[in-house]
């Protein structure tokens, strides 16, 4: 067979980057201390709640310890990571109001370009702080509501975020959760009102500009009854020589039969430890769609975490994961059943190459209480060559006698048999291949927006070259 | 009902999964004792969810109407129960049961069936005649029940069922099917022993009229869209071999 | 000295609050007597010989166990088909290397019978030289007080095969680990363990196919079925490791839930650092299928009869493997009390 070449994820199109030297950007020291913390929430003009619960968070965060299950990050100083980082500037809902280089920034990811073409409303966060943010009028006319988390404080919506803010990841989750409660900043906060159905998507794009710096944004959703949105996330960042870090949180708030889709396209460059924490909670009848693309960083930690509260919930998670060159990308799934006639189906994909390492871990609980659930758990991994690895760690604990739950994992390569069949039908070696992997992620990158397939494609960028051997 | 009326299907109306999709509507049978029906129709018209619904299957819902068995109305009585009244269901796809012979599940079957102990050489007299009725080598019967058959084989295991257990009434769903032309020379003699000696009614579901030949067919019926679009004697296979259903589904 | 034993810890740890990584046991040492197992040997197929002072393989009991154990084995050499009752009167540790030689073919079966509140500790180890073929058949009917840990290991050398059929029935807390190394080219593993437990019965398995060599093939299946409180814990892990070109994995589990107060966990565990490999996991879990019910049904069995059928008929094939009539008939006994 020839020698085939796959490429690793092509990440030039976002390592670009200005300089934030000037006196344009407000940067914090390094490090995570009181006085720091301090000055952030002075900085920000926190409630006096808020200030409160950050420092209570940066206790639990240095009273605890690292998780012990996961990849080493051990390359990542705290002390060498600035927490908080902005441009001078407010958050705008004009792009022509944005500072040059900003803009610039937005425009060359394609994020103006989208919102005129397919976006209900846009967020744009740069570093620390959300710069753009717009609403389309009609959506904001039925009652939906689209900010970042500062804004809705300050807006009349103090008492909901209050409500809602790390009650489903309480600080105490784990150390980063604790150290993201000290330092959050940005993010988004959107509210659906109950019946409102919102038929075009809202995407909050989040861009960390500078070098060895945190970002920490929250993001709470709440669909209120019987309603109905998708939210997209898209996030990269240019790479540099010292190590940034990503901790944000996500909570998500489904009730009584609505339905949230969350599809989160993750490109941060390799320099990258990303360890998000996503939670979604679900109410009777309720139905929570994940779709997680993740290729960038050099370490993450990722799984998106569903509980089904409610009888007749449903959960579906759909990811791909791409490990290339010094990648150590740990994602996967959980989920939790409490509720009756609950039921969840996890489909995810992993391809490794070049040194990179893949781990599928999940975990599937079926409480005692969730009578008459079902769960079905398939994960699939694709090895391209003999230097990585593709490791699969599910766990399920199931309590309820009458579940039903199904769980199939696969590791393989490209399969002879496969190829020689499309070469049987005329194909070259190289573009039977190439075929394989696309049809390997295709469950994926058809659950994407369009333009996300496209820009997934070209993440995936498989380029061969045949040389006979 | 005349006394001489098996099974009677009244006014019959099932429908499938949470969604409730509607399968069987409104469909009326009557099956005199010692008679053959055939039932014809396209793929998805609710064929075999009739005999499911007249052996109780799990998977379908009774929305309305009832299923009356020699007087008795048996709409909500368990499969078990149906089996021990004497109505037999031979499964389009048997189910292979992994760490019991044929032999053994069979004499258990009977035993629960005829609510008597069966002592082995008595049940393998029994099984031995309706092996040889069928040319079924005896192999099979040491072998767990369907595991690894073929698909010829697990249809012939269930016509050598049928002439163990001897049930009053014998729905065969699709037997024919996937068999070679030798095969279903076999079922269909397994199938016409089972009327002639032991006096068997049955229903046969079936898109294939060879299967017919060896039998005095009493009555046909063109099943479309879950309903019984038209009623005939044995004159309507030729028709619809010639025809096909065209005709049943536009009217 | 009652001390604490990290046991049955999995190689590749998942998330900690599930509390799925491992277990630890507590442990009178001073209970523990050589005295107190004996082994019974039928046949001509085993022969004792001297002490075996060679490394061992390493154990998925952990190291701690490790520590309950002495420097020395007894080594045992196959040379066709036995049988070996391990008896408990109390806490003991049985330590053997069973060595099958190059060529030899057999089959052996393991009784493990008797009592032991403290523990009773198995720990063997296997191995099997170039084209070794052993089948070893372990049935576990300890009593229900005791606590029970069997310490599997295995080398395989080239071209040779380990099948290791197993029941555990027996003992209130069952900790069982194997560690089979694929070592040599060629070789082939197959395991099959069914549990069949009530009560407060406790099954905690730690089961490792290492795959070191080209072309070696593993597949470990394990089914059960628990019954009123009882709980199991399966930890499989298949480790291709890089350079085990062509090799072939499977692990896979059915476990079949009766009761509402059963917890059944599993976390099938596939690491990989070889292209050239397949490497499979299947679980399910839950009821029985409603088709093969609705179809026993129809053949006039009750719903209760028709799953008391399928779960005998599981253990059957078990059982059929086994020469010694009378023990098959110990078996379907215990099969038939516990289902009754």
């Amino acid at each position: 067979m020839a020698n085939v070449n796959i490429k690793d994820v092509d990440f030039k199109r976002y390592d670009f980057r200005f300089d934030e030297s000037s006196d344009d950007y407000i940067r914090e020291e390094d490090g995570f201390t009181k006085e720091i913390i301090k000055r952030i929430s002075e900085e920000k003009g926190d409630p006096e709640w808020v200030r409160e619960l950050r420092l209570k968070c940066l206790d639990i965060y240095n009273n605890m310890d690292m998780p012990c299950w996961g990849p080493s990050i051990e390359e990542l100083d705290m002390n060498r990571i600035a927490s908080y980082v902005r441009h001078k500037t407010d958050m705008k809902n004009n792009w022509e109001d944005v500072p040059e280089d900003i803009k610039e920034t937005f425009e060359k990811l394609g994020i103006p370009q989208a919102e005129r073409l397919s976006l209900a409303g846009v967020g744009a966060q740069y570093d620390s702080e959300i710069v753009y943010h717009n609403l389309k009028e009609e959506v904001a006319k039925k009652g939906v509501v689209y900010t970042d988390i500062e804004t809705a404080i300050k807006t009349g919506y103090e008492d909901m975020v209050k409500e809602y803010f790390m009650k489903l990841i309480p600080p105490t989750d784990h150390k980063y959760a604790a150290l993201h409660g000290a330092v959050w900043s940005g993010g988004s906060f959107v509210y659906v009102p109950k019946g409102v159905k919102v038929d075009v998507p809202l995407q909050s794009y989040f861009r960390l500009n500078a070098a060895g710096a945190g970002q920490f944004e929250h993001t709470i959703i709440i669909v209120d009854e019987g309603a109905d949105v998708h939210f997209i996330e898209g996030c990269s960042a240019p790479k540099y020589n010292v190590a940034n870090l990503h901790a944000g949180c996500v909570e998500l708030y489904v009730k009584k039969n609505a339905r949230l889709r969350y599809s989160t396209i993750e490109n941060w460059s390799k320099n990258m430890f990303n360890l998000n924490t996503k939670r979604a909670l679900i109410e009777e009848g309720g139905k929570m769609e994940w779709v997680s693309g993740s290729f960038g960083s050099r370490v993450s930690y990722l799984y998106p975490m569903t509980i089904l509260k409610g009888d007749n919930s449903k959960m579906t998670y759909t990811g791909i994961t791409f490990s290339g060159e010094g990648q150590n990308l740990d994602t996967g799934c959980k989920v939790v059943h409490v509720g009756r006639n609950t039921s969840s189906v996890i489909t995810a994909k992993s391809i490794s190459k070049s040194g990179g390492i893949g781990m599928f871990r999940s975990s599937v609980v079926i409480e005692k209480a969730a009578t008459n659930s079902k769960c079905s758990v398939s994960c699939d991994s694709l090895m391209l060559d003999s230097i990585s690895r593709a490791d699969t760690v599910p766990a399920m604990d199931i309590k309820a006698y009458d579940a039903d739950v199904g769980h199939e994992a696969k590791i393989g390569r490209i399969s002879d048999e496969a190829v020689f069949y499309l070469m049987s039908r005329g194909m070259s070696e190289e573009d039977a291949k190439a075929l394989i992997v696309s049809g390997f992620a295709d469950s994926v990158s058809k659950e994407l927006p369009l333009e996300y397939a496209v820009e997934m494609n070209n993440l995936i960028k498989i380029e061969m070259s045949g040389h006979k051997a | 009902m005349s006394n001489n009326t098996i099974l009677e299907i009244k006014n019959l109306s099932t429908t499938v999964g949470e969604e409730k999709t509607p399968i069987l509507r409104n469909v009326d049978l009557t099956v005199g004792r010692g008679e053959t029906h055939i039932i014809m129709g396209p793929n998805g018209a609710g064929k075999s969810t009739l005999g499911f619904s007249i052996m109780g299957g799990p998977a379908y819902e009774i929305e309305s109407g009832s299923i009356i068995f020699e007087g008795e109305d048996i709409t909500d009585m368990s499969p078990d129960k149906r089996a021990m009244k004497g109505i037999y269901l031979s499964f389009q796809n048997p189910i292979e049961v992994p760490g019991i012979t044929m032999r053994s599940f069979l004499r258990s079957s009977l035993q629960q069936l005829t609510g008597k102990k069966i002592k082995f050489s008595e049940f393998n007299k029994i099984l031995e005649e309706a092996m040889e009725m069928i040319n079924m080598d005896p192999s099979y019967v040491d072998r767990d029940v369907n595991v690894g058959f073929s698909g010829g084989e697990k249809k012939k295991a269930e016509i050598l069922q049928l002439l163990v257990l001897k049930p009053k009434l014998a729905i065969l769903d699709e037997t024919d099917s996937g068999l070679d032309v030798d095969a279903v020379r076999t079922v269909s003699q397994g199938i016409s022993a089972y009327k002639k000696k032991y006096g068997g009614t049955l229903i046969i579901i079936t898109h294939n009229a060879a299967i017919l030949e060896a039998l005095d067919v009493d009555k046909t019926h063109v099943l479309v869209k879950g309903k019984i679009a038209k009623s005939g004697g044995a004159e309507l296979i030729d028709e619809i071999n010639r025809n096909g259903f065209e005709k049943y589904i536009d009217g | 000295m009652t001390e604490k034993y990290m046991i049955n810890t999995s190689p590749v740890l998942t998330f900690a609050k599930l509390g799925m990584n491992g277990d630890t046991v507590r442990i009178n040492t001073s209970k523990i007597r050589k005295e107190n197992v004996e082994q019974y040997i039928f046949g001509n197929g085993i022969i004792a010989n001297n002490d075996y002072e060679e490394l061992l393989p390493v154990s998925a009991s952990g190291e701690d166990i490790n520590k309950l154990l002495s420097p020395d084995s007894r080594l045992m050499t196959v040379k066709g088909d036995a049988e070996v009752t391990l008896s408990f009167t109390g806490s003991g540790v049985v330590q053997r290397v069973i060595r099958v030689a190059r060529g030899v073919e057999a089959t052996l079966v393991e009784v493990v019978r008797g009592s032991a509140t403290d523990a009773a500790i198995n720990s063997t180890s296997y191995i099997l030289e170039e084209n070794a073929r052993l089948k070893l058949i372990r049935i576990q009917l300890l009593e229900k007080d005791t606590l029970y840990i069997d310490d599997l290991r295995a080398k395989l050398l080239a071209d040779s095969y380990l099948e290791v059929v197993r029941l555990d029935m027996g003992s209130k807390m069952s900790y069982i680990a194997s560690n089979v190394s694929l070592d040599g080219k060629n070789a082939e593993y197959l395991a099959h363990g069914d549990y069949l437990l009530n009560g407060s019965q406790r099954l905690d398995i730690n089961m490792i196919a290492d795959h070191i060599a080209p072309n070696t093939k593993s597949d470990m299946r394990c089914d059960g079925v628990l019954l009123d409180s009882a709980s199991k814990i399966f930890r499989g892990v298949l480790d291709f490791k890089s350079g085990c070109k062509g090799a072939k994995g499977a692990e896979n589990e059915e476990v079949i839930l009766l009761s509402p107060d059963v917890d059944n966990q599993s976390v099938p565990i596939i690491l990989c650092g070889e292209e050239d490999v397949e490497g499979n996991h299947g679980a399910s879990v839950g009821k029985i299928s409603d088709e093969i019910i609705y179809y026993l049904m129809t053949r006039g069995f009750d719903e209760d009869s028709a799953i008391r059928l399928i779960i005998r008929s599981k253990f059957n094939t078990l059982t059929e493997q086994l020469a010694n009539k009378e023990l098959r008939r110990v078996i379907n006994k215990l099969v038939d009390g516990v289902l009754s």
